[in-house]
């Protein structure tokens, strides 16, 4: 039943290549999508893109079927998936902060690797940036430790807050990401027009 | 191929995987054991989660060790014995506690207890489907062969090993002393002098981080 640890099932090496496929194939459809471009992700948060969204949500709401499905019928043990614990206040802070540096330079982390492939300059300043920010937290958050670790919630999911069955997140979750890019798309398309996003 | 022609399709087909989901629902733990069984049932069948009384014994003067006793017999039980440093939650509250159990810390080791063996094998077998926490084990015989190990006098020694595994607490405690009774936290010396087969084995749950960046 997964999730495995691959390394000591399939040995260090297999695990690797494994991690290296999984690696290439996400870093090329993040390309393919156009991630790369610093443009079209700041777009994003004036509604004059919304790939972004439409590919994101997508692929967050095909994984969370595929995990509980694989739940339901036994593949795999949901409890034993690694979820993040959640320290909220730090976590609000840390997303204020990094939705801001998302908006001013065009990227996350994860697409700014993206464009660094494609030796976008802005895409490497943008790294050699969060370098410095990475370093920086760590030389320093032992002055500001307390609230780091401050409103620790644990294993804390979505059915935990709502005290609904999994089935119904899900369901609900489904339905309300498919009204927000469907109402999405209209909007965008009556404030800028028709464009061919292809 | 237009990718917008893929769309309302792509939307009905999760829509509708999501409703069958909502449907089906998720295992309850009777359902996960039956997934798990073929993994899990060896290490009871082959007794690598039972441990003998000494080996807990030696645990619990471990400072290294961050050991929770689990004790799930009846409150009764409970008042009249217990281990030192025990905690009771009966069979049904386990599921609660599921989240706590499953981030025990690295060198955190769970044992759970009953009067016997059974009921702690039940509770052992939810830890493990719900909480998924591989450093859980069992009191070899429960409290009653522990009393018989460590308990002053011969007679009660007789009566907590014979008869059936059926979770009665067979020693004769005649006063409810908890924790305060001597034999909830044997001497050293004590412990010294029995033999037994170490089967703890701390290990680390294997957790794959990541994050979409």
């Amino acid at each position: 039943m997964a999730p495995w640890d691959l390394a000591a099932e399939l040995g260090d090496i297999v695990a690797w290549a494994i991690y290296l496929l999984i690696g290439f194939a996400f870093g090329f459809i993040l390309e393919s999508a156009g991630f790369a471009d610093a443009r079209l992700l700041a777009a994003q948060f004036y509604w004059r893109e919304i790939r972004v969204i439409q590919v994101m949500f997508t692929a967050i709401l095909v994984a969370m079927v595929l995990i509980f499905w694989s739940s339901a019928l036994g593949w795999l043990d949901y409890d034993d998936v690694w979820v993040n614990p959640t320290y909220i206040w730090p976590g609000i802070v840390g997303g204020l902060i990094m939705g801001v540096g998302f908006v001013f330079a065009g990227f996350c982390p994860g697409t700014s690797l993206v464009g660094v492939a494609t030796l976008k300059v802005d895409a490497i300043w943008f790294v050699a940036g969060a370098a410095v920010g990475i370093i920086s937290f760590g030389e320093t958050v032992s002055f500001y430790n307390d609230f780091w670790h401050s409103g620790f919630l644990g294993r804390f999911t979505l059915q935990d807050w709502l005290g609904l069955p999994t089935g119904a997140v899900v369901l609900g979750l489904v339905v309300m990401s498919l009204l927000i890019l469907w109402i999405g798309d209209i909007v965008r398309r009556r404030i800028y027009g028709d464009s061919d996003e292809d | 191929m237009k990718t917008e022609s893929l769309h309302v399709p792509g939307a009905m087909l999760l829509l509708l995987a999501a409703a069958g989901l909502a449907w089906y629902g998720q295992p309850v733990p009777a359902e996960k054991w039956e997934f798990m069984r073929s993994e899990l049932e060896p290490r009871l069948t082959e007794r690598r989660v039972q441990i003998e009384p000494a080996e807990l014994a030696e645990l619990m003067r471990n400072d290294y060790i961050d050991l929770q006793i689990i004790d799930v017999r009846n409150e009764r039980d409970w008042n009249l014995f217990h281990l030192r440093g025990a905690e009771r939650i009966p069979v049904e509250g386990l599921f609660a506690q599921r989240k706590r159990f499953s981030q025990l810390p690295g060198n955190g080791v769970m044992v759970i207890v009953s009067n016997d063996e059974a009921t702690a094998t039940e509770a052992w077998k939810q830890v493990m489907v719900t909480a998924s926490q591989p450093n859980t084990y069992i009191l070899a015989g429960g409290i009653n062969r522990w009393l018989a190990e460590f308990a002053p006098g011969h007679h009660g020694r007789k009566i907590a090993t014979e008869g059936a595994a059926d979770e009665r607490l067979r020693y004769p405690v005649k006063k409810a002393l908890g924790s305060r009774h001597p034999a909830a936290f044997p001497d050293t010396h004590h412990i010294k002098t029995l033999e037994f087969e170490s089967k703890v084995k701390l290990q680390k749950r294997v957790v794959m981080k990541g994050g979409c960046g």
